[in-house]
């Protein structure tokens, strides 16, 4: 029964994305506007699959210099020192403080790539017409929502300490390129789970034809 | 009116789902991100100087990713790696160079480690304290590439922009001289010794000085050379005659030079002349005799206080030189007894 439960577009209803309502399309190419509360009806995101392989694919591109490139660089007293999120994670690890390398292993490191590989399977899935644990993939799908707002930390971090560490010319710290493609990640991958429309996963092949694109 | 056809047997037409722009916009999202990734990929690859590779007898303080090769207080280098060699017997130190010092990386350029050196002479490498060592680079004069060097141990005094003249000293010794010992000219500092060895022969010492732009033109062929470590005491009718140099060379040892007013006509000294080396301004500046007789005199007196070097005063002019006390006494010449009279310091007994 969970597999094959009736959808409202497979019914001919939209629902609204802001209060859930669900209503008759009006006649046309568009479902009009929510009678309750206004907002757009959309049977489907536009495009929904194509902008998040998009946004997928260049968060992928700029993870990389991300992690290759230092996101911070120390100035103190006539020789400055470049570091990157993995020689973060190294040095605190290094200097015995393995939970906060952990942290930011976790926080930084993995947390993205696992928003990358997580947005991936679950396009590919229903690109493929996969109706199999749907239940999880919507789970899946909730949880990297919920934690692409916590993935910006570091980019906070980075951006505080510049700020508040500016003794000159005792020491100094400035942001380096790789913060940049780091911020560019995190934000990437929060619109492409925003531009994935997780109606998506329920709907059968043959219904979702239509709505590639 | 026609007859309508049935209509049933004419075929539905069908509706093909509209395919909606083929392809979004919001590609040009990842294909931007392509291109920057990719041109900075580029121009990190763009920007690529030589790799090097430089051994120390040992790395202090020396770090991967912490260590700048440095020439002219520029960075112009990084050390990546410090590990030993491969019989274990030294450091090797793998620096990654920038791009724009790719053609100073030639065979005979110098390296060496830089660190906080206190000295008598003064202190040096301060700024090492709070940042670390460094490498010091030196350019060589060669035009030949290389990527592999042997680090040196000292820090070589001379920079190559600095004008100036290198010469050559012979000492007997090198008494409290050291590298970077300072030289002066009229007690102003002139140059420094960059380097000293033991003569081939190993009967002196080979002291390298380096005399700076303006004042190497005052070294000329007649120039005289003496050591001006320490304190000169000397206690003549004008009264007691204290000289030194500098305090820094009174402690820490050095050199000075003065050209005699009776050879000043030459020109500047050609480059790398070799001067002897005296040991104090007197012997120094000393004419040298044009003619010389040696006398052997006999004391019957104890010739205790009399060395070699004393003067040999002539109506308390200086006449001559002790030059050599042998076991006398053995036989008398009493034909001077009495008509000099030995005091002590100047065993005043000569005739010239």
């Amino acid at each position: 029964m969970t597999t094959t439960i009736l959808t409202a577009a497979e019914a001919g209803l939209v629902s609204c994305g802001t209060c859930s309502l669900v209503s008759r399309p009006a006649g046309g190419a568009e479902p009009g506007y929510c009678p309750r509360c206004g907002g757009e009806l959309e049977q489907r995101h536009h495009h929904s699959i194509q902008y998040t392989w998009a946004l997928v694919i260049a968060a992928a591109i700029c993870y990389i210099p991300a992690n290759v490139l230092p996101i911070l660089t120390t100035n103190t007293l006539g020789s400055s020192e470049s570091d990157t999120i993995m020689g973060g994670v190294v040095l605190l690890y290094r200097t015995g403080s393995w939970p906060l390398a952990l942290i930011v292993l976790v926080a930084s490191v993995m947390v993205p790539l696992g928003k990358l590989v997580a947005l991936s399977y679950l396009l590919i899935s229903v690109q493929r017409g996969s109706i199999k644990s749907n239940h999880e993939r919507t789970r899946l799908y909730r949880l990297v929502e919920f934690i692409g707002r916590w993935s910006m930390l570091d980019v906070f971090v980075a951006t505080f300490t510049v700020a508040l560490i500016q003794l000159q010319p005792l020491m100094s710290m400035e942001p380096a390129p790789g913060v940049l493609f780091f911020a560019a990640v995190v934000v990437l991958t929060m619109i492409a789970a925003e531009s994935f429309d997780p109606r998506l996963i329920w709907d059968t092949p043959n219904r979702r034809q239509g709505h590639h694109g | 009116m026609a007859d309508s056809p049935d209509p049933s047997g004419i075929p539905q037409a069908t509706v093909v789902p509209q395919r909606r722009a083929r392809i979004s916009i919001v590609w040009i999202i990842p294909i931007l991100a392509a291109v920057v990734a990719v041109g900075i990929a580029v121009q990190r690859i763009m920007n690529e100087g030589p790799t090097i590779t430089i051994v120390f007898k040992a790395a202090e303080g020396l770090e991967a990713g912490k260590t700048f090769v440095k020439y002219k207080n520029v960075n112009i280098g990084q050390v990546t790696k410090v590990e030993l060699s491969r019989d274990h017997s030294r450091v090797e130190v793998t620096a990654k160079m920038a791009k724009s010092a790719a053609d100073l990386m030639v065979e005979d350029a110098k390296f060496w480690v830089v660190e906080a050196r206190v000295t008598l002479s003064g202190v040096s490498g301060l700024g090492t304290l709070l940042s670390g060592n460094f490498i010091g680079f030196e350019v060589g004069k060669s035009k030949k590439e290389e990527r592999k060097f042997t680090g040196l141990e000292v820090a070589p005094i001379i920079t190559g922009g600095q004008a100036g003249r290198q010469f050559l000293l012979k000492a007997e010794n090198l008494g409290s001289l050291g590298i970077g010992s300072p030289i002066y000219y009229r007690r102003l500092q002139a140059g420094q010794v960059i380097a000293y060895d033991l003569a081939g022969d190993g009967k002196s010492i080979d002291l390298k000085i380096f005399v700076n732009a303006p004042y190497d033109k005052y070294v000329n062929p007649g120039t005289r050379f003496w050591n001006a470590s320490g304190v000169d005491v000397s206690f003549g009718a004008g009264g007691l005659d204290v000289r030194t140099q500098s305090l820094v060379a009174l402690i820490a040892g050095g050199l000075a030079f003065d050209t005699p007013a009776y050879a000043e006509a030459a020109g500047p000294a050609a480059a790398d002349t070799v001067f002897t080396l005296y040991g104090d301004q007197a012997s120094a500046l000393k004419h040298a005799d044009t003619i010389s007789q040696r006398y052997v005199l006999y004391f019957n007196e104890t010739l205790r206080g009399l060395t070699a070097g004393a003067p040999v005063l002539l109506v308390g002019l200086p006449m001559g030189r002790w030059s050599r006390s042998g076991s006398t006494s053995i036989r008398r010449c009493r034909a001077f007894e009495g008509a000099w009279r030995s005091r002590p310091f100047r065993s005043a007994s000569s005739r010239a």
